[in-house]
């Protein structure tokens, strides 16, 4: 999952249409914003954020907008505006468990959750990649209107994952949203 | 970088697939030792990503009842070298594969759709016979005499391992050359003749293969190749049966240790199809399943969950609902089908239904990791019920 985000980012990057930047103060869509804290250099793909500190392979925090009516790859589930979030959570679950790429997937928690007054889910997981490094991640997700949320924060399960969750949860705190599509 | 690696073998398969010697078997020189060495670590090293990458399925019973079946068919053949060896892997799709050192894979997919052990010995026959004949090292032997001499004798020196090795490898999970292919069907055939089954199941496996790729469209189920040429080799495996005496050491099919034995597995693979939205094959397995075993309370549960998912009418709902219901009737102590109608009530606003439910879900299974979400809801039936309360104390 990791490898193909980067490899995507690499492709983005060499085709010149976008590249890492500094975070400066915060990240602004058209629907959301987030404070982030100094020292973070994000990546905008247009659907989604990504930034980090030390780099991808070290950690990354994720923000994506998803229309509900794109189906998932793996899962082939799409999302309902009518879903409660037990079921949005499941069919994440479901995409994730049916990924090739994904080995010894495990569901740590799965929690209902608040984020930015919106009713949502945790999760909180580990896998391990191609490369048979242990990552893990906190996932948040909520549908609002007709798009689906989600805000991620991923990082090798030793020691890179316990420095820096914290400053997710923070991030996670400042996030709003100021449109609804 | 891997995905260089990929491109690079493809674009060989592509190269190679083009140029590859048809008819008659020309002479080609063995592989260099050192290939063959790399490619068995290479096969070893799959191996040990498929045992830590939490991929097999862990049923002992079924992997003993699997090998007994391979044993059977082995134990025909006099340069046997006992090596050939079953596991299964958690993955609903249709295929089996079978590395050069023997260590053959079978997908709960295909395990799930065949039907008795003789369908079962026809699959692994057609695997055995690919490891006995050598097929990944004769790969080996075929690209190197495609190559130019100078890519040759890179090949042939003692440094990294060849770029056949690298397709020969490839080959053992994305498909042999369609001559090796039809090759391992008409061994496989013969095979199963010698160990006692009925050779005409085989035909049977390649239907439940092309029905699987008609539904799938777009997906290959790997083992039997591409689509013509699985007509092609429907068709060359029927004209050899033809030619062969048809009550020739016929015996029956263990259908009654064969269903007992692949029970477990059958549902475990139904989850896997509901999990990665394979509904129509969950569907269509859960309806034979229960053709055989209408009292297995799991079933109902599971075809519950596909209408559930699926609901794109109030029918389907009502379907979702009346299984699950099934479910409990048959085991009272089933915490899923509790839980699950449990949410659907509160989904459908049905508060009252909805907390019954959810309260014995969350009394049969104390540990869940569902409850959190199942308390969360109730609090909230309990908040609007207080509510509700006040208000008609107030009308009063």
């Amino acid at each position: 999952m990791k490898n193909r985000l980067i490899l995507l980012a690499m492709i983005v990057m060499i085709a010149g249409c976008a590249g890492w930047k500094a975070v400066d103060g915060g990240i602004h869509s058209e629907t959301y914003r987030v404070e982030v804290p100094d020292g973070w250099m994000k990546f905008d793909a247009g659907t989604y954020v990504m930034i980090s500190r030390d780099g991808p392979y070290l950690q990354y925090v994720l923000f994506q907008e998803r229309p509900l009516e794109r189906p998932f790859l793996n899962a082939r589930k799409r999302l309902t505006a009518d879903m409660l979030p037990h079921e949005a959570a499941q069919i994440i679950i479901d995409d994730l468990s049916s990924d090739p790429m994904v080995a010894n997937f495990t569901v740590i928690e799965n929690a209902p959750a608040v984020i930015d007054d919106h009713d949502g889910f945790r999760l909180l997981f580990s896998y391990d990649d191609p490369e048979g490094l242990t990552l893990k991640t906190a996932y948040y997700g909520f549908i609002q209107g007709r798009t689906y949320y989600s805000l991620r924060f991923t990082a090798p399960q030793r020691y890179y994952f316990d420095n820096d969750i914290d400053v997710f949860e923070t991030m996670l705190s400042r996030f709003h949203l100021v449109a609804v599509r | 970088m891997k995905a260089f690696e990929g491109l690079f073998i493809l674009w060989l398969i592509l190269t190679c697939l083009g140029t590859a010697a048809e008819a008659d078997e020309p002479f080609f020189p063995d592989p260099s030792k050192h290939d063959i060495q790399a490619l068995m670590e290479a096969a070893r090293a799959d191996e040990k990503r498929f045992e830590q990458s939490g991929a097999l399925y862990r049923d002992s019973k079924l992997e003993a009842y699997v090998n007994q079946v391979a044993m059977r068919l082995t134990a025909t053949v006099p340069e046997n070298d006992g090596g050939f060896m079953v596991k299964v892997i958690k993955d609903p799709h249709l295929n089996a594969f079978t590395y050069p050192d023997g260590f053959c894979y079978v997908n709960t997919g295909i395990l799930a759709r065949l039907e008795n052990e003789a369908q079962l010995a026809a699959l692994l026959a057609h695997e055995i016979a690919h490891y006995l004949n050598h097929h990944a090292v004769n790969g080996i032997r075929r690209l190197q005499h495609q190559l130019d001499p100078a890519a040759r004798d890179l090949a042939h020196t003692d440094r990294a391992p060849s770029a056949p090795l690298a397709q020969s490898v490839e080959c053992t999970w994305s498909g042999y050359r369609h001559e090796a292919e039809l090759e391992a069907d008409r061994e496989g055939l013969k095979l199963m003749i010698r160990a006692g089954y009925n050779p005409y199941e085989a035909l049977r496996l390649f239907e439940h293969l092309a029905e699987e790729m008609a539904r799938e469209k777009y997906r290959e189920p790997l083992f039997f190749g591409s689509h013509p040429r699985l007509q092609t080799r429907i068709e060359k495996s029927s004209e050899f049966l033809s030619s062969i005496d048809p009550t020739r050491g016929l015996r029956s099919h263990n259908e009654n240790r064969f269903g007992f034995m692949l029970r477990n597995v059958i549902l475990d693979n139904i989850s896997l199809d509901i999990q990665a939205g394979r509904f129509a094959q969950a569907r269509q397995a859960s309806e034979r399943f229960l053709s055989t075993y209408s009292d297995d309370a799991r079933v109902y549960y599971l075809l519950g969950e596909i209408y559930r998912q699926l609901s794109r009418d109030k029918d389907e709902s009502n379907r979702a609902e009346s299984f699950y219901k099934r479910a409990i009737d048959l085991d009272a102590g089933y915490p899923e089908p509790h839980r699950a109608l449990g949410l659907m009530y509160y989904k459908a606003g049905q508060s009252q239904k909805a907390k019954a439910y959810l309260e014995a879900s969350v009394l049969l299974a104390p540990t869940a990791q569902e409850n959190a979400y199942i308390r969360n809801y109730l609090k909230r039936i309990h908040l609007r019920d207080q509510r509700q309360v006040k208000f008609a104390y107030k009308k009063k």
